[in-house]
């Protein structure tokens, strides 16, 4: 008996030594910052950030371990081998005993040897403006004509779990252009492409699928923008071709041969034109209101002559133009904001701040499909002072393309291709009530290089959520194979 | 009608025969329950030898849209839709496919299981014989591009749980089949439907479980985003979701009717009251007619398989197996035997030509498509572009060929992976000079069984230029990039030629299709000005199909009396005012073909 009881006592032991971490121990001091993946060295983050778990650069390390020290309390010890595991709750107690403050992270790693190096530590600002629910974003195949299975998901920011709305392998289809009124949930746009093509509106949780080409317009309603009071959607109308480089990192461009803007007004089931901007040497496109609802932001360049197919003379400025959402009318002509086209540059996806102070927009050197554009970088106009400036902090020499405010407007969402020049991942990074960003880091995962090596599909149009989409998948799917559609005047 | 009057033969013959001596009966029972192990041997042979000899290229397709990773989260993505276990071992299997003879062994030794299966109740019937077309039909769903081994998979899973519902005692059986039929279903798919009809039960309990059964899919269709129709028809059986799975079903149907009429046949005994002496059947006779059924049946699915085959679709899955492991000699072997039959054939046969040097030597001794059968232009398709992307790749024009494997891999209408595709993927990528994502792509090929040794070897790779450089064929490749940039035009080929040549003068590939192009559109014009290449090639002789061309634009430019450039063989100059001779007398199309078929000449007269 006592023998048998020693014997359970060992393995017990044994068992505990075996599950628990193991001990830095005659670790080398390095002088540098550890490199790790993500690259979250001083990365500022919102008080309620899913853990930020990384590994490290070097992919012959066995293990991380990981000790986190908040500058106000607490600490927190994270170890393992795919990824640093940090414990969620733990994190987010650490977080929020630190909001507003700095959290310290001292990092040692085992090399392929079994020894351990230390590293000098780094730090992570914890700010007390929090980020919404989620991020919702499309899922695609960077690819050039043909679709594979895409749809659009959302990620809880706080735990990384990704749900589907809706995918495309209930029916035969494309689906894009997702867009929230200001992140709410309950009102949602989405474009549908392909034999059972649609415009599918969400409002206040009931779904209606529309024709929104109409005998007055080019065609289909694309780059959908919620009005703040939800009457209105604005929408742009593109003829577009694409054509493909022969050798550039480029890969594909998509240009338009005609386009126009529309706000579609829900209320009256009545599309609106705007004539006064609306013409055929114009390619208008990308529309958006104005924090306050006064002014329609949208991106214009010169048409192409007949016949000419030199997209890289396509230059497209910032334009505004003033709108009455009592009458739905339009004031009398379009004012220049910036004129991009004078520096041999061009501006697309113009997002202003929730708050009416920054626009931020994509500024590439030709034509409007900045995502495939390496050179794209994101731009902030402030709307006060009408200063413009690079996003230095936010920007890498890679892509940075579509982007979007949370709906406290201290956070913004885009999307990049800086990990490994194809598949576009999501940044997030702070903006702070002047207008300045800090460094952006990279959508957080469990074990992110698995998570992001094994994923081979790009990040589309993301936007914030403030709340979980209760997207009722199969009514919606119900609605999109149906040949019903309610058309637009 | 015919049916029941057979049936009425059958058991009025049971019925009149007098008994055998006992010894004897025991001979023939033997004899009767090995027949049925020799049928299904000789089953399992034919399947085997179709597939090795006649069909090879239709399994090697399978493999070519497949990517089977030895990954948790592939494993879980698969298992978590309703025919997920199928799928999986569907899909596992089929990695083999990359060897034709290892996927004809696998394909027969399932189909002969589904036989087995199928007739396992039926040694002694007559109706055994209709379990032959069961894997007849099979036969067929492997060999149409979209029939998915998941299928064949659910079938057999689907007939093996109906085999082991027989393990349980009834009482038991009544309470297990409820509970398990919706792990089955999760496991096989709607082909559940076969363990039901295919476990000894009564009607009634079959009709239960066909209600559950039914019930399912509503439920699956909450949590899963599959579309009624692959919920309650094919998961993922076939490669197009939206289409029917017709000889899958049939063979289904095949599995199971045979019982159910076995059923029938003893209900209608029992009904009869027939004694336990005339309940035992006349042996010769009852053996000759299960014979002769095995007989038609075999026939009949050996004329349904063959008069399902289609032998065009074989030839393009066989070039382009060969083409795609750069077997050109072999290519053009086969072409040899058997005169290209398509347009993609045709393609990869001008290919494997010019790979080998003998473009501008043979290229007209084959029917010609102009230029769209040098280098077909884009098609929404999973196999064209693949073909075509291995023209652009041994051109240089690699980011072409990237985007064509690219697009042909996002055309599955499966919406899966092509390990590959992923290969040559990580290639172009490689060779572009595009490493991190090479890597991605190379890190994924290291999770599959065939192609992680190679993954692993092409890792060294990444960002070593000078090995990239010294390699044979990617260093090659990436001399012929182009150096100028520009929108591709698959309406002006010989313009992009063009430019790739003067991106290397010493592609070759890019010559010859250059001159091909202006040879199939009939431009001697810029054919003589772009010869001028030529030099830089440093041929030992002009090519014929080449001088062909150069003597008959000379004919139209120069007058008789002009000297003769050097380089021209005078035989062939002499051959050439032959066949002017023979088109100025106007004489027979048919004349005219005979001696002169293979000639550039000939292609140019009937062009025109």
């Amino acid at each position: 008996m006592m023998r048998k009881t020693i014997y359970l006592l060992m393995g017990a032991a044994l068992c505990l030594t075996a599950c628990g971490p193991e001990r830095v121990e005659n670790a080398v001091r390095e002088s540098a910052q550890p490199a790790i993946y993500p690259d979250y060295l001083g990365v500022t983050v919102p008080v309620n950030v899913a853990p930020l778990n990384f590994c490290m650069s070097d992919e012959s390390v066995q293990l991380v371990d990981l000790q986190i020290k908040g500058a106000r309390a607490g600490e927190l010890h994270a170890q393992g081998a795919a990824s640093t595991g940090i414990d969620i709750d733990a994190w987010h107690s650490l977080l929020a005993q630190n909001a507003g403050d700095s959290l310290v992270l001292s990092v040692s790693s085992k090399d392929a040897a079994g020894r351990w190096h230390s590293w000098q530590p780094f730090a992570i600002y914890v700010s007390p403006d929090s980020i919404d629910y989620s991020v919702c974003y499309r899922l695609i195949e960077p690819g050039y004509e043909v679709w594979s299975k895409m749809g659009i998901y959302q990620c809880n920011l706080e735990n990384y779990e990704e749900t589907a709305l809706i995918e495309n392998t209930q029916f035969k289809g494309c689906v894009n252009c997702h867009s929230f009124n200001r992140t709410q949930p309950s009102d949602m746009s989405l474009h549908i492409r392909g034999p059972h093509g649609a415009t599918l509106l969400r409002i206040d949780g009931e779904m209606t699928a529309y024709n929104t080409a109409t005998n007055h317009t080019l065609g289909l309603c694309v780059y959908p923008y919620w009005h703040p009071s939800g009457r209105y959607i604005a929408y742009s109308t593109n003829t577009t071709r694409q054509v493909f480089h022969i050798m550039d990192a480029n890969r594909v461009e998509v240009f338009d041969m005609a386009s126009d803007l529309q706000v579609y007004d829900i209320a009256n089931n009545r599309l609106i034109n705007v004539p006064q901007i609306c013409s055929d040497t114009l390619y208008e496109t990308f529309p958006v209101f104005s924090a306050d609802g006064t002014k329609l932001y949208f991106s214009a360049a010169k048409a192409l002559p007949e016949g000419n197919h030199d997209i890289d003379s396509l230059h497209y400025n910032l334009y505004s133009i003033s709108f009455d959402a009592a009458t739905g009318t339009f004031g009398d002509a379009a004012e220049l904001v910036l004129d991009a086209a004078a520096i041999g540059k061009s501006i697309s996806f113009p997002r202003p701040n929730y708050e009416g102070t920054q626009l931020v927009f994509t500024l590439s050197d030709y034509g409007q499909f900045s995502i495939w554009h390496h050179e794209a970088d994101l731009y902030m106009l402030n709307l006060v002072s009408g200063e413009v400036r690079a996003m230095d902090r936010a920007n890498s020499p890679d892509t940075e393309s579509f982007h979007n405010w949370s709906s406290n407007s201290r956070w913004m969402v885009f999307s990049s291709r800086r990990d490994d020049g194809l598949f576009t991942r999501l940044y997030f990074c702070h903006v702070d009530a002047e207008g300045r960003e800090s460094k952006a880091y990279m959508l957080p995962q469990a074990s992110p290089r698995e998570f992001y090596t094994s994923r081979f599909l790009s990040y589309n149009v993301p936007d914030f959520v403030s709340g979980p989409v209760d997207l009722d998948r199969n009514a919606a799917v119900d609605l999109i194979v149906s040949p019903q559609r309610t058309e637009m005047k | 009608m015919f049916f029941r009057r057979y049936l009425q033969i059958y058991l009025s013959v049971c019925e009149k025969k007098s008994i055998f001596a006992h010894k004897i009966k025991i001979v023939q029972m033997k004899n009767l329950k090995s027949l049925p192990c020799l049928i299904t041997l000789l089953t399992g042979i034919a399947v085997c030898l179709f597939f090795g000899i006649a069909y090879p290229y239709h399994i090697t397709y399978h493999e070519q849209f497949l990517l089977f990773l030895y990954d948790a989260d592939y494993i879980h993505s698969v298992l978590c839709l309703p025919g997920g276990g199928a799928d999986l071992l569907g899909r596992f299997v089929s990695q083999w496919f990359l060897y034709p003879w290892a996927g004809a062994v696998i394909v027969a030794l399932l189909l002969m299981s589904v036989q087995a299966l199928a007739a396992r109740k039926l040694c002694s019937s007559v109706f055994y014989g209709m379990t032959l077309l069961a894997p007849a039909s099979l036969v067929l769903y492997v060999g149409n591009i979209d029939g998915l081994m998941g299928g064949v998979m659910a079938l057999l899973l689907a007939l093996l749980a109906a085999a082991m519902m027989a393990w349980f005692p009834l009482a038991l059986r009544r309470v297990v089949a409820p509970c398990l039929l919706p792990v089955l279903y999760w496991v096989v798919g709607p082909m559940a439907v076969v363990t039901v009809f295919s476990m000894a039960e009564r009607w009634w309990m079959r009709l239960l479980l066909l209600v559950e059964l039914l019930v399912l899919p509503l439920l699956a269709h909450q949590i899963v985003a599959l579309s009624m129709q692959q919920l309650f028809v094919s998961p993922h059986y076939f490669r197009t979701p939206e289409e029917v799975p017709y000889l899958l079903w049939l063979a289904a149907l095949m599995s199971v009717v045979p019982q159910l009429l076995r059923e029938i046949e003893l209900l209608w005994q029992k009904r009869k009251q027939q004694t336990v002496k005339s309940a035992m059947p006349d042996m010769p006779i009852r053996k000759r007619l299960q014979m002769a059924f095995v007989v038609v049946m075999a026939l009949m699915g050996g004329t349904f398989v063959v008069q399902g085959m289609n032998p065009q679709v074989e030839q393009a899955q066989a070039y382009y197996y060969q083409a795609r492991f750069q077997r050109w000699d072999r290519l053009l072997q086969m072409a040899q035997q058997q005169e290209p039959n398509s347009a993609l054939t045709s393609t990869l046969h001008n290919l494997a030509l010019g790979m080998k040097g003998r473009l501008p030597e043979k290229m007209f001794t084959r029917r010609q498509n102009g230029i769209a059968g040098l280098i077909p232009p884009f098609a929404n398709d999973t196999f064209s572009p693949l073909c075509t992307a291995e023209v652009y790749y041994h051109l240089g024009m690699i980011h072409t060929a990237q985007r064509f494997i690219f697009e042909a891999q996002e055309a599955m209408p499966d919406y899966q992976k092509s390990a590959a595709c992923y290969k040559r993927l990580a290639e172009t990528n490689l060779i572009c000079g595009y490493y991190d994502v090479s890597l991605k792509y190379l890190k994924a090929l290291q999770k599959t069984l065939f192609y992680s040794k190679w993954a692993t070897k092409t890792l060294a790779l990444l960002d070593n230029e000078m090995a990239i450089i010294s390699h044979r064929e990617y260093g090659a490749l990436r001399s012929s990039l182009n150096k100028e940039e520009y929108y591709f035009s698959d309406q002006e080929l010989p313009m992009m030629l063009g430019k790739l040549l003067l991106s290397n003068r010493q592609n070759r590939l890019a010559f010859e299709y250059l001159e091909a192009c202006y040879l199939l559109t009939g431009n001697l014009d810029m054919f003589a000005n772009c010869f001028t290449f030529a030099e830089d090639l440093h041929y030992p002789m002009i090519p014929t199909h080449f001088q062909e061309g150069l003597i008959m634009w000379w004919s139209k430019t120069h007058t008789p009396n002009d000297p003769l450039p050097v380089g021209f063989t005078p035989a062939l100059v002499q051959r050439f005012d032959n066949f002017v001779s023979l088109v100025r007398r106007q004489v027979s199309d048919d004349q005219i073909e005979k001696q002169f078929g293979h000639t550039y000449w000939y292609y140019q007269i009937h062009n025109q």
